[in-house]
């Protein structure tokens, strides 16, 4: 999801639950992005909102593109090998 | 910050983010800040799209689903709190930070218990260091005949001690060389960029 645009915490969860039927609760996403963040895989920056809100917008990071696509070909090679396996 | 109408959400949302700030009580202030807004955003855009005419009732509703702060929070402040100690050096935060992260999930649960073995070591080698100073006949950097050295504790009577009263000064020296470099380490591993990148 990041990798197509920039999304602040919120969104994120409204898009997760889209396409998942998973029911946990929404400030667990908070973790796992201060992880990501740790981990150099994506990057954050608060941005002043017309409302007058501030929102903390993640963007991913070219080590988080690279791990990604290495997923990505990790997931597609088992997925195959488990098709194969059938 | 949300602009109530209704006295009682307000009172709601005071009360919630109370919960939130005894739980990120042990961060810096900018981190503090940091979760505090992020929270307060969230909670905004969960009442904001939700949309019930009564504010309390939306209130209700955007904090039941975001969850209790000691849940979520606890974790994120964990991790946090790991690369503050490993930052300062201090011994008693370091303690405290490993400990918090030990059953937060199954890689940190390994990772720190690796870290405490660590620290355990130094601890053992400071402690010698001490103990030599109190039991100088008894603790010692050993050699037996049969060519095998140790240092500790010896029962063997034949065993000849090699470094005398200068053991304490080495193993203070090399326990603390050891407490910065398992640190530097420690600090490396919760920071590092490079190191978690896959091949």
């Amino acid at each position: 999801m990041l990798s197509k645009r920039n999304r602040y915490g919120y969104e994120l969860i409204v898009e997760i639950k889209k396409y998942t039927e998973y029911d946990v609760a929404e400030g667990t996403i908070y973790p796992l992005l201060n992880r990501l963040k740790t981990c150099g895989m994506v990057d954050s920056n608060w941005e002043e909102m017309e409302s007058g809100m501030p929102r903390k917008y993640y963007k991913i990071t070219s080590v988080g593109k690279k791990n990604l696509s290495e997923m990505k070909k990790q997931w597609l090679y088992l997925i195959s090998n488990i098709q194969s396996i059938k | 910050m949300i602009n109530f109408k209704n006295e009682k959400a307000k009172q709601v949302f005071d009360a919630y983010l109370q919960q939130v700030e005894q739980q990120i009580a042990s961060l810096p202030e900018n981190e503090k800040k940091d979760i505090r807004m992020e929270i307060t955003a969230h909670i905004y855009d969960s009442m904001r799209i939700h949309d019930n005419p009564d504010e309390a009732v939306a209130l209700q509703n955007a904090l039941q689903k975001l969850g209790k702060p000691e849940e979520y929070i606890k974790p994120l402040v964990a991790e946090r709190q790991v690369y503050q100690a490993a930052k300062s050096f201090n011994p008693r935060r370091l303690f405290i930070a490993l400990l918090k992260n030990i059953g937060n999930g199954i890689f940190n649960t390994i990772k720190y218990i690796f870290f405490g073995f660590l620290y355990f070591l130094v601890f053992i080698i400071i402690l010698t260091a001490i103990c030599k100073i109190f039991y100088p006949h008894y603790i010692g950097f050993y050699i037996e005949d049969n060519g095998s050295f140790y240092v500790g504790y010896s029962y063997n009577i034949m065993a000849k001690e090699k470094l005398g009263y200068w053991l304490s000064p080495i193993l203070f020296t090399l326990g603390i060389l050891l407490y910065f470099l398992i640190t530097l380490l420690l600090k490396l591993f919760t920071k590092a960029k490079k190191a978690l990148r896959l091949k």
